[in-house]
C-alpha cells in the first residue's frame, strides 16, 4: 500500500459526538482536517418507500421517526401537508390550529434544547447538557399529558388533533413559558460570554449568503449567516401568519451566530407560545369531515356512523384528489418539506420528504476542511444533525 | 538508625494508605459535589450516602475483561499505566501534611521529623521531575495502543506539556524567591505572617497561572484535551480495559489531590491555619491541628476544581499552545520580575510583606 | 544529605509494586478473558481497520518543541538563582537582579522574534 501523506480517520459511526450513527471520513494532517467524507446511510429505514404501502393516516407514526428530536413537528408537517393535498386547510377548527402551533413552537424548543445540551456537551460544558435535558424533560411531560407519549407522539391527526388537552394542561404551559425564557438566560450565562466557547465557537465553521444558497440550507443554518428565510414567514402555514415573533439574524454566519439565533428563536418560541395561549377558544379539535377525519373514540362506540367511518378509515383510508404537492415547513432544524403525488388512492404513490439535516449535512464539506479535528465535533453541533432526520 | 528507619517506613505506609483511600473516595466526592451542581442526586445506592460506590467500582473493574489489542506494543502497553499509577503515588511523596511532629515520633534524621514523607531540600524540583514523567505514561500509552484516537491523544500530551511546563516553573519562582529554599517545608514555614496568595501584586497572579498549569499538568478539565471524550472517544486509554483503564483513572484522582495540596502548599499557607484561629491551642494538639488545616484547604481547593471542571468548555489545544507561550509566559515572566523588585525593596526597607 | 531519600527509595519500590503487581497485575490475574478477532482489533469507531496508527505523523508543533527546551533551561537556571536571591540582596545589592534581568532580555529578544516571525502561531 502506497504511503499517504495524511492519516485516514474515521469519526463515526460508533463516536461519542457524532450525533447517532454519522460516519465521517477524515484525512487528517496532523490534526488538521484536510478532507471531510460524511458517509450516511446507517440509519436508512426507507421511510419513503414504507409510505407507499401505507394509508394516509398510518404513515403519520413513521414521520415520528424522522427527526427524533422534534417529532412533533414532522407530524405536524406531514398532516398539514395532507391536508393541503386533500384542500381541506380552511375546515380545521380553530382550536385544532392553535393546539397545532403550540404543540410545534414546544417542540421547536425542545428540538434546540437538545442541539444546546450536544453541542455544548461537545465542546466540554457538560452541565449545560444536563441543563437543557431538565428542561426538555419539563416539555416531555407536557407532551405526555396530552397525548400519553414523550418522545413519538403522532399526537395530529389529518383534521386536527387526536386529543384536547387535559384539565388544567393550560396553567402547566404558561407556568413553562413563564420559566423558559429564565433558563435561556441561565445558559447564555454559562456560555454567551465564556471566552473558552466563543474562543471554541467564533470564526468556526463559516458560512456566507453565497454558500447558504449554494449548499441548500435552511432554518437555523441560513438565519445564522443572515439569509432571512424562515417557511412560517416566507410562505406561511398553519395560521403562523397571525402570531407576532422575529426572526433573529447571525451576521457573521459562524458558529457562534448560529448559536446565538438558536438561544434567540428559543425565546421567540415562547412568545409564540404564549400568543397562542392567549388564543385557545373552546371548540372541536377535529373538522367535521367524516369520510377524512377519525371520529370522536366515544362515538366510535356508541353511534353507528361513527362505527362505520372508523371501520373505513382503518380498513382503507380515505382517498385523495389525483395531484401533487410540495408542503414546506419550518422544523427546528430548518425546511421540512413533504412531496405527495397522489394518484387518487388511499395511500400516497411517491412520498419524498425533503429533510433539513441532509442538506445542511452536505456543508461538512465546506466548513471543515482546514479546522481542527476538535473542531469537528464543534462542526457537527452546529449543524444541528439527527441522523434519522438525514438518513429517513 | 534502625528505629529512626522504621518510623519513616511507617509513616510511609500510613501516608500511602491514607492517600490511595483518599483517591478512591475522591472520585465519590467529585460526583457528590458535581450532582447539585447539574441538579442530580449523585451516587447514593452503594452503602450510606454512596459511601462504599470506590470500592463497588474498584471490585468492578478488577473483574472486568482484560483486553490487550492485537496491534499493542504489549511492554509499553502495560508500562503506560504503571508509571501512571507510580507518578500519581510518588507525587505526593513531598507533600508537607503538617509541621514538626511531636516529640515521640521523632527521628535522629531532621528531614524525616515532618508530617511528610520526607522533608527534601530539593522538593520542589522532585515534584516538577515526577510530574514531567508523568507526561509519559500519557505518551506511551497513546502510542502503545495502536489505535488512532489514542495517538492523536498522546500527541496532544506533547503539545500540552509543552504549552503551560515553562510558566508553571516560572510561576513558583517568585514563592522560592520568598523562601530562599527548595524545601516545601521552609515554603509553608515563610508564609507564616502573609500566605503567598495575599502578596499583592506577584502573589495572586503566580496563583491563577499555577492553578492553570497545574490542571493542565493533570489533565484536569478544562485541560482536558487527551482525554476529551467527546472529540478523541477518550484519547490515550481509548485501548485500555479493566483495571488497566481504571489506573488512568487512580491517577487522575490522586493526583487531583496533589495538584491541590501543592497549590495549597505553595500559595495558600500550607498547613498553616488562620492566625486568630490558633490562640490557645495547647502544644500537644498544634501538630495534628495542622494537618486538619491542610485537609480542609485542600478540600476545598478540590471541590473548586471540580466546580471549574463542570463549568467550563474545553479549549482547543493549539488555544492552550498559545494561552501557554503568548499569555501565561510573558505574564509569569513580568510577575518574576516585579517580584523581585519588590522582595529586594521589602529587604532593603524591612517590609516582610512583599516576600 | 543523600540519606535522606532512604524513606523515598523504600516508597519508589513499595509503588512500582503496587502500580505493577496491585494494580495492572491483578486486573490481568483475576479478569476473564475471552478474545475474538473483533474484540481485539483497535478502536475504529465501529469499522473495518483503515491504514495503521503507526504510520508518520507530522508534528506541527515541532518549532515550540525547541522552543520549550530552550527556555525550560531557562527556567532550570532560575531555580538556583531564586534560592539565594536573598543572599545576593544581602551582599551585592541590586547585582543579583540587574544580572538576571540582563539574561532575560537576551532570551526576551530571542522570544520576541519568534513571535514576530510567527513560530507561535500553529503552522
Amino acid at each position: 500500500m502506497a504511503e499517504s501523506r495524511y492519516m485516514t480517520l474515521n469519526m463515526g459511526p460508533q463516536h461519542p459526538s457524532t450525533h447517532g450513527v454519522l460516519r465521517i471520513v477524515l484525512d487528517l494532517d496532523g490534526e488538521r482536517v484536510v478532507a471531510a467524507k460524511p458517509v450516511i446511510g446507517y440509519l436508512h429505514r426507507g421511510i419513503e418507500k414504507l409510505a407507499e404501502g401505507l394509508t394516509y393516516h398510518q404513515i403519520l407514526p413513521l414521520t415520528d421517526r424522522l427527526d427524533y428530536t422534534a417529532c412533533m413537528n414532522c407530524n405536524l408537517g406531514y398532516t398539514w401537508a395532507v391536508e393541503r393535498l386533500l384542500g381541506i386547510e380552511s375546515e380545521i377548527p380553530a382550536r385544532a390550529a392553535t393546539i397545532r402551533i403550540i404543540m410545534a413552537e414546544l417542540s421547536r424548543i425542545g428540538g434546540h434544547l437538545i442541539w444546546l445540551g450536544s453541542h455544548a456537551g461537545d465542546i466540554g460544558a457538560v452541565t449545560v447538557f444536563i441543563y437543557a435535558f431538565r428542561e426538555r424533560e419539563w416539555i416531555y411531560e407536557l407532551f405526555e399529558d396530552v397525548c400519553g407519549q414523550r418522545m413519538t407522539v403522532s399526537y395530529p391527526r389529518v383534521g386536527g388533533v387526536s386529543q384536547d388537552l387535559p384539565a388544567g394542561w393550560i396553567d402547566k404551559c404558561r407556568a413553562f413559558c413563564k420559566e423558559m425564557p429564565k433558563r435561556v438566560d441561565e445558559y447564555e450565562r454559562l456560555l454567551t460570554n465564556n471566552r473558552i466557547w466563543q474562543a471554541r465557537t467564533k470564526n468556526v465553521g463559516t458560512l456566507s449568503e453565497a454558500d447558504v444558497y449554494e449548499w441548500g440550507l435552511s432554518g437555523p443554518m441560513a438565519r445564522g449567516s443572515g439569509v432571512e428565510y424562515d417557511v412560517r414567514r416566507v410562505l406561511p402555514y398553519g395560521g403562523y401568519e397571525n402570531y407576532d415573533f422575529l426572526i433573529p439574524l447571525g451576521e457573521t454566519g459562524d458558529t457562534y451566530d448560529r448559536y446565538l439565533v438558536r438561544m434567540q428563536e428559543m425565546r421567540q418560541s415562547v412568545r409564540i407560545v404564549e400568543q397562542a395561549l392567549d388564543r385557545l377558544e373552546d371548540g372541536p379539535i377535529m373538522a367535521d369531515i367524516p369520510r377524512i377525519a377519525p371520529p370522536p373514540k366515544v362515538d366510535v362506540g356508541t353511534k353507528i356512523e361513527a362505527l362505520i367511518h372508523h371501520f373505513h378509515l382503518v380498513l382503507e383510508g380515505f382517498d385523495t384528489p389525483k395531484g401533487e404537492i410540495y408542503f414546506p415547513s419550518e422544523a427546528p432544524k430548518g425546511e421540512l418539506g413533504f412531496y405527495l403525488v397522489s394518484d387518487g388512492g388511499p395511500k400516497p404513490y411517491r412520498m419524498k420528504i425533503r429533510v433539513p439535516s441532509f442538506s445542511n449535512l452536505q456543508s461538512m464539506v465546506r466548513m471543515a476542511p482546514g479546522r481542527f479535528l476538535a473542531d469537528m465535533v464543534t462542526l457537527v453541533g452546529t449543524i444541528d444533525i439527527c441522523l434519522a432526520d438525514v438518513d429517513k | 538508625m534502625l528505629i529512626s528507619l522504621l518510623i519513616a517506613l511507617a509513616k510511609i505506609l500510613v501516608v500511602m494508605a491514607l492517600f490511595l483511600a483518599a483517591t478512591a473516595w475522591n472520585t465519590l466526592f467529585e460526583r457528590r459535589v458535581v450532582a447539585p451542581i447539574q441538579n442530580r442526586v449523585g451516587p447514593n445506592r452503594a452503602g450510606p450516602f454512596g459511601l462504599l460506590q470506590p470500592i463497588a467500582d474498584a471490585v468492578k473493574l478488577f473483574f472486568k475483561e482484560d483486553i490487550v489489542t492485537d496491534r499493542a506494543e504489549k511492554f509499553l502497553y502495560y508500562l503506560a499505566p504503571i508509571i501512571s499509577v507510580s507518578t500519581a503515588l510518588l507525587f505526593v511523596a513531598m507533600v508537607p501534611f503538617g509541621p514538626e511532629v511531636p516529640s515521640y515520633l521523632s527521628t535522629d534524621n531532621p528531614a524525616w521529623n515532618k508530617f511528610s514523607m520526607a522533608d527534601l531540600n530539593v522538593a520542589v524540583l522532585f515534584v516538577f521531575a515526577v510530574s514531567s514523567i508523568a507526561v509519559y505514561s500519557v505518551l506511551l500509552g497513546g502510542w502503545a495502543g495502536n489505535s488512532k484516537y489514542s495517538l492523536l491523544g498522546g500527541m496532544r500530551a506533547g503539545a500540552q506539556m509543552i504549552s503551560y511546563e515553562i510558566a508553571m516553573g516560572l510561576s513558583i519562582m517568585p514563592v522560592i524567591m520568598s523562601a530562599s529554599s527548595l524545601s516545601l517545608h521552609e515554603i509553608v514555614v515563610a508564609q507564616h505572617d502573609v500566605w503567598n496568595v495575599f502578596r499583592l501584586p506577584w502573589g495572586p497572579v503566580g496563583f491563577v497561572i499555577f492553578l492553570m498549569a497545574m490542571l493542565a499538568e493533570s489533565n484536569r478539565a478544562p485541560f482536558d484535551m487527551v482525554e476529551a471524550e467527546q472529540e478523541l472517544v477518550g484519547g490515550y486509554h481509548t485501548e485500555y480495559s479493566s483495571m488497566k483503564f481504571g489506573a488512568f483513572f487512580v491517577a487522575e484522582y490522586g493526583n487531583l489531590i496533589t495538584i491541590s495540596a501543592l497549590i495549597v502548599t505553595f500559595y495558600l499557607g500550607g498547613w498553616q491555619g488562620l492566625p486568630f484561629v490558633d490562640v490557645g491551642i495547647p502544644a500537644w494538639l498544634a501538630p495534628w491541628l495542622g494537618i486538619v488545616w491542610f485537609a480542609i484547604k485542600t478540600m476545598l481547593l478540590v471541590a473548586s476544581l471540580v466546580w471549574i471542571r463542570w463549568t467550563f468548555p474545553r479549549p482547543r489545544y493549539d488555544q492552550l499552545m498559545g494561552y501557554g507561550w503568548k499569555v501565561f509566559f510573558p505574564i509569569a515572566l513580568g510577575n518574576l520580575f516585579v517580584a523581585g523588585v519588590l522582595i529586594y525593596l521589602g529587604q532593603h526597607f524591612g517590609i516582610g510583606y512583599f516576600g | 544529605m543523600p540519606g535522606d531519600f532512604l524513606p523515598i527509595f523504600f516508597y519508589l519500590l513499595l509503588v512500582i509494586a503496587i502500580a505493577a503487581g496491585g494494580i495492572v497485575g491483578l486486573s490481568r490475574l483475576i479478569g476473564p478473558r475471552k478474545d475474538t478477532a473483533e474484540k481485539l482489533s483497535p478502536y475504529e469507531c465501529g469499522v473495518p481497520l483503515v491504514g495503521d496508527a503507526r504510520g508518520k505523523f507530522p508534528m506541527k508543533y515541532y518549532v515550540i518543541g525547541m522552543l520549550f527546551i530552550l527556555f525550560d533551561i531557562e527556567v532550570v537556571f532560575f531555580y538556583p538563582w531564586a534560592v539565594i536571591f536573598k543572599d545576593l540582596n544581602k551582599d551585592f545589592g541590586l547585582f543579583g537582579l540587574a544580572e538576571m534581568v540582563v539574561f532575560v532580555l537576551i532570551l526576551l529578544v530571542g522570544y520576541l522574534y519568534v513571535w514576530r516571525k510567527g513560530a507561535l502561531e500553529w503552522e
